[in-house]
């Protein structure tokens, strides 16, 4: 009875043979080839952009990468974190800083050909300041009251009061071209092709994009910056093993924020790729709701300090390749660091002296209250990343050791930011950092609580209120410093947001890329000088 | 009883059992007996996952936890959300189920194109909220998610089996015969109608373990540093993953096989009512592991 | 039949109504917006920023007026609006993210197939038999691995160890249109999906022969004298593939929402991976708009199976 059967399946089996090898065969082949343009740079990311127009890009990859490549600022950051003039010359400000001047190149045109001048300048921030306009960074820009041309190579700007950190920010937003958008109302802005269809005077145009899959981009031949590399090529791969293997095996070139792990197993599996790795910008934090009844006490955020072995992290899952840092200014920003800050070394009887002193007895579950008020804590954290929940899982249990309590609950993105602005919540998990200038106002100022501001720890401090306010309008460097300094003392002896681990900034390439960026390339800066970067083999 | 002597002539069936059994009996005393904590991070040991070894038996995870005590822990919860889902899920879907096959016409059709709406909406998106709304995130919730979204799943195949009730041979047969209303539901409609269902149950007892397991594995379902097998397998995406397989083979395995267990559980069972009620041809009962009738964080 | 055909497609526009409703009353109780998830390079957004993006959207109106505009915008515009993440246009995301997963589903589904229905018509041919207990046995060893799992270890035995096949995406770099290429990537995808999933189809399919062979028709050509061959081929083989026909039509589904775990592990941007990053982005246009097609199949997928039982098993008619 079953022969008839059997034989079906025989006769089945020669064919699907032949159909497995041929697709292992196929595949190895397509493996071990890696025809490419020699003059395409193949660069992976893990996320693809949501759009090409800079005034509603959200996400590092768009916001920092693909505006880099597409468009210029009056300013850029340079490898210094200072700001030198791009599509401006020069600029200057008058005694009472309230009114800058600049000074355009007049050798520039967009990438369709159309010459810039003054009147795209103008236009540009017009849009930006308009309400309607939506434009995400408005925050950043609204203090300028009003810009005006003189000539077409020559812009005015009134600002409300005098800001140190107009041509570092103000001047660095991406200029836009009046002749494409100057039809089109603000409130359509959002909603016009230009973010499939970019047109911008950066060193690349924008060729091909499917989304969530592959974005290429061609030398600007207008381009007053010409790139050596004639090609960029992003892949999108959503997983670190993969990007690893197509950079290990030939067929990418770059990989521009390298996980620590991908690091290790790089310099394993593929030692001819080249590896740099950045003092971070960023740093994993811990921020507290001073708000909440037991974190409103300093002794209990210094004691959390003390009580949180963060060198054993770095060790352990960072390899020593991650700073511990004592302020949230990064380090590497050389020009406002102030090593000179309260430090917090891992001292879990320290912790437990300075609960004991402030009046926070352990009850008999090991959890320490007082005046009826238990330390006891709900973290929230991203999911997504189980390193990071090992981390905060650290955490938790050496908090335990001193007699604090913590519930972790891992939640998406939307939601965690919905209760980090409307303050439901004890104790979150996060990112800080990119900035290279000292101005924390948006986070530290006690007028900025939301829904005013992005103050979401609820920090209430009148020293750092008055650093704060002076070094924003203080155009003298050195008073600056001076200010900041106090500034980074004051915060990191309150405590309302706790430095963890900075984090791990590297880059992977292939031995034939040359480029120089001494910044890391996920920073908002890294891409600064894409145009020099070059092939040499 | 006739069935429960068939049911032991199924070795695989009897194997099963032995093991759930076994199971339930270390997820009770287990942590009794071995009294470490399952949640204690050894600061040495971070980022250095040890392998198995006597101080070990199943190693250590990425922090230092011993996995071992871990997975006692986990079969307690899995344990418990499996079956506790599942009562859930059946009490509300053979209710369901039974009335609306009953009934027929319109209030079946009505009620039918509802579980179609059940299962048309994206799952995840209504376990996201549910989640994201929920403070105290405890396991009666998971429980509950599980079991509100997998019964639609179930009312569709009560339903079906008592359409099919209704016209079986045997119910003309036993009603020419002159029986009682009585007596046909009670010799004949239920044990017949229940008896897909308790095989669907065993099943079901094994689809709630890998519901758990996938949102735990999100990070939707026992919140860290709870263990659980579903948010141990979070260290399988991590890159020390690759030389520290058994990070990712332990949670694993226990998963499959005692779903494998519960599985064969339920065919046993499918087995001895089977052949016990007296069906000519047997294998009518047969009632199967239905991931295109589960919640969609079951499938693929 | 087509009256009946009629009566169904009428009857599920009401459906669709209620759960077009429902979807969008859930994401009113989702906590965070699109703005909750948006911020220039991750700082977080100012509040001029964060109103304009409602005012922008709609999103500062009650849920069942913005509703109320979704729906005018499908009927009387045919359109399904534009994402909130990157202004395009819902219907263009959908499409260019739909075939991929078309594709791996639907292969998955063939594979599924020839494994299924020859092993289950010879365990139910030999019911009881070694090869019987050993298929179930082994089938329900792969039901009881979590998808996600079973992804990994094929990526770690196949794609790491042995370097036999690619461990993500759906294409080598600069070799998209080949397809020999796009197969060699979609190997391990849709083994895992099919081994994760045979065992149903295996079982339904071994019930169904078993059944068949011994119903009253088999009998009769038995004693006619047909060889067991003639009987399992001619007469067995037709109603038994009977339930396989109705359970593709309620796969159809599938072919949208059948892969999310799948495609998340393998780097995959299909419509699970959509589905997923919209849910996180808030991004409600596109939800909506999965939601709807899932459910279209939902319904068609009901219908299919029920006309192919009708034609398939002249015993069933509908009135």
């Amino acid at each position: 009875m079953g022969s008839g059967f059997a034989h079906s399946l025989e006769r089945l089996r020669a064919p699907a043979l032949a159909l497995v090898a041929a697709l292992v065969l196929g595949g190895c082949a397509a493996s071990a080839e890696t025809h490419r343009d020699p003059n395409t740079l193949v660069a992976l990311t893990r996320t693809d952009g949501a759009t090409m127009n800079p005034m509603y890009a959200t996400t590092v990859q768009d916001g920092s990468i693909y505006a880099a490549l597409l468009f210029d600022g009056l300013s850029y950051v340079g490898a210094d974190y200072l700001p030198h003039p791009r599509l401006a010359t020069s600029w200057s400000h008058s005694p009472d800083g309230k009114h800058w001047t600049v000074d355009l190149r007049r050798d520039i045109k967009w990438s369709d050909g159309v010459p810039f001048t003054s009147k795209d300048v103008v236009f540009t921030y017009n849009l930006y300041l308009n309400p309607k306009t939506g434009f995400l960074d408005f925050g950043t820009i609204k203090n300028v009251t009003r810009v005006y041309a003189e000539g077409p190579y020559r812009v005015h700007f009134d600002i409300a009061f005098p800001n140190a950190v107009f041509t570092l920010n103000v001047l660095g937003e991406d200029v836009l071209p009046e002749h494409v958008l100057g039809k089109i109302p603000p409130d359509r802005q959002r909603f016009s092709s230009f973010g499939e269809h970019p047109i911008g005077t950066g060193p690349y145009v924008l060729k091909s994009w499917q989304h969530d899959s592959e974005v290429v981009f061609e030398r600007n031949p207008y381009a007053y910056r010409p790139p050596k590399i004639g090609r960029i090529d992003f892949r999108v791969i959503f997983n670190d093993q993969a990007e690893l293997e197509a950079l290990a095996n030939g067929s990418a070139d770059l990989i521009d924020d390298l996980a620590h792990t991908q690091y290790v197993q790089l310099q394993r599996i593929a030692p001819n790729i080249k590896l740099m790795t950045f003092a971070p910008l960023y740093v994993d934090v811990i921020e507290l709701n001073l708000a909440h009844a037991g974190l409103s006490d300093v002794a209990v955020r210094q004691a959390m300090m003390y009580g949180y072995d963060r060198v054993a992290i770095a060790h352990g899952l960072y390899d020593d390749k991650v700073p511990v840092p004592d302020s949230l200014i990064v380090a590497s920003l050389k020009h406002w660091y102030n090593p000179n800050v309260q430090k917090y070394p891992y001292d879990p009887d320290k912790a437990r002296a300075l609960l004991d002193a402030a009046g926070w007895k352990v009850g008999p579950d090991g959890i320490r209250s007082k005046n009826g008020t238990r330390l006891s804590f709900e973290l929230l954290l991203n999911q997504g990343s189980a390193l990071l929940t090992d981390e905060m899982l650290t955490f938790i249990a050496d908090m335990r050791d001193v007699g604090i309590d913590i519930n972790l609950r891992l939640t998406d993105f939307a939601s965690l930011s919905a209760r980090t602005y409307t303050g439901k919540y004890d104790i979150i998990a996060d990112a800080r950092g990119g900035f290279v200038d000292p101005d924390l106002t948006s986070i530290f100022a006690s007028d900025q609580i939301p829904p005013n501001g992005a103050n979401t720890t609820h920090y209430k401090d009148a020293r750092v209120d008055r650093d704060l306010r002076l070094g924003l309008v203080t155009l003298d460097d050195a008073k600056r410093q001076a200010i900041y300094d106090d500034m980074q003392v004051e915060l990191m002896k309150t405590i309302p947001i706790m430095p963890q681990v900075g984090r791990f900034a590297a880059t992977a390439y292939s031995p034939r890329l040359y480029f120089d960026p001494k910044v890391s390339l996920q920073s908002p800066l890294g891409y600064y000088n894409v145009e020099d970067w070059k092939f040499v083999q | 009883m006739r069935s429960f002597r068939r049911f032991l002539r199924e070795r695989p069936a009897v194997i099963g059992s032995s093991f759930v059994l076994l199971l339930v009996l270390i997820a009770i005393f287990g942590p009794i007996l071995d009294t470490t904590d399952p949640n204690v991070v050894v600061h040495s040991l971070i980022g250095f996952p040890q392998p198995p070894s006597a101080a070990h038996w199943f190693g250590t995870d990425l922090i230092g936890r011993d996995i071992f005590v871990r997975s006692l822990y986990g079969a307690r919860v899995s344990l418990m959300v499996g079956a506790a889902a599942m009562v859930v899920s059946f009490t509300i879907g053979i209710l369901y189920g039974a009335i609306a096959g009953a009934s027929g016409g319109i209030v079946d059709n009505l009620m039918m194109r509802f579980v179609d709406a059940m299962l048309s909406f994206p799952t995840f998106f209504l376990l996201l909220i549910i989640s994201a709304l929920t403070n105290k995130f405890s396991l009666t919730i998971i429980i509950l998610i599980i079991g509100l979204t997998s019964w639609p799943g179930l009312a569709r195949l009560v339903r079906a089996e008592v359409l099919s009730l209704r016209e079986r041979d045997f119910v003309e047969a036993a009603r020419a015969l002159g029986a009682s209303p009585a007596r046909l539901i009670l010799r004949h409609l239920i044990p017949n109608a229940l008896a897909p269902v308790v095989v669907a149950a065993a099943f079901a007892i094994g689809d709630n373990i890998l519901a758990e397991s996938s949102l735990s594995f999100f990070g939707l379902g026992v919140q860290p540093p709870s263990p659980s097998w579903g948010n141990m397998l979070q260290d399988a995406l991590t890159p020390q993953a690759e030389a520290a397989p058994w990070m990712v083979l332990v949670p694993g395995l226990a998963i499959v096989i005692t779903v494998l267990a519960f599985s064969v559980i339920a065919d046993g069972i499918r087995v001895a009512l089977d052949t016990s009620i007296g069906q000519e041809t047997g294998d009518e009962l047969d009632v199967e592991p239905a991931p295109y009738a589960a919640a969609p964080a079951t499938a693929t | 039949m087509t009256s009946f055909i009629v009566r169904r497609v009428l009857g599920a526009i009401p459906l669709l109504l209620f759960i077009s409703i429902v979807t969008y009353a859930m994401m009113a109780l989702a906590p965070g917006g699109p703005a909750a998830v948006l911020g220039p390079r991750g700082q977080g957004l100012s509040p001029e920023a964060i109103l304009r993006i409602n005012q922008a959207y709609g999103l500062d109106k009650p849920w069942y007026v913005q509703y109320f505009f979704w729906l005018k915008q499908l009927l009387f515009h045919g359109s399904l609006g534009t994402s909130y993440v990157d202004n395009r246009p819902v219907i263009e995301k959908v499409f260019e993210k739909l075939p991929v997963t078309i594709e791996m589903v639907g292969l998955a589904l063939i594979l599924t197939l020839i494994i299924a229905i020859p092993i289950g018509i010879y365990a139910g041919a030999h019911r009881g038999s070694f090869f019987d207990n050993a298929s179930s046995t082994i089938g329900f060893i792969f039901y009881g691995m979590p998808v996600f799992w079973l992804a990994i270890i094929l990526i770690e035995l196949f794609a790491v160890e042995f370097r036999w096949f690619p461990s993500s995406g759906v294409s080598s770099l600069g070799r998209e249109n080949d397809v020999l290429d796009r197969l060699w990537h979609l190997v391990l995808p849709v083994v895992a999906i099919a081994l994760a999933s045979f065992v149903s189809w295996m079982r339904y399919q071994r019930s169904s022969i078993i059944e068949a062979m011994s119903s009253g028709y088999i009998r009769t050509a038995r004693s006619k004298g047909l060889s067991e061959r003639d009987v399992l081929v001619h007469h067995a083989f037709r109603n038994a593939l009977l339930p396989i026909v109705t359970l593709l039509g309620l796969s159809l589904p599938q072919l949208v929402g059948g892969a999310y775990f799948v495609e998340y592990v393998f780097s995959i941007p299909g419509i699970g991976y959509l589905t997923f990053s919209s849910i996180f982005s808030r991004d409600y246009p596109t939800l909506m708009a999965i939601t709807m097609l899932t459910a279209v199949l939902i319904v068609a997928g009901n219908l299919l199976a029920d006309i192919t039982y009708a034609i398939v098993d002249p015993r069933i008619r509908y009135a």
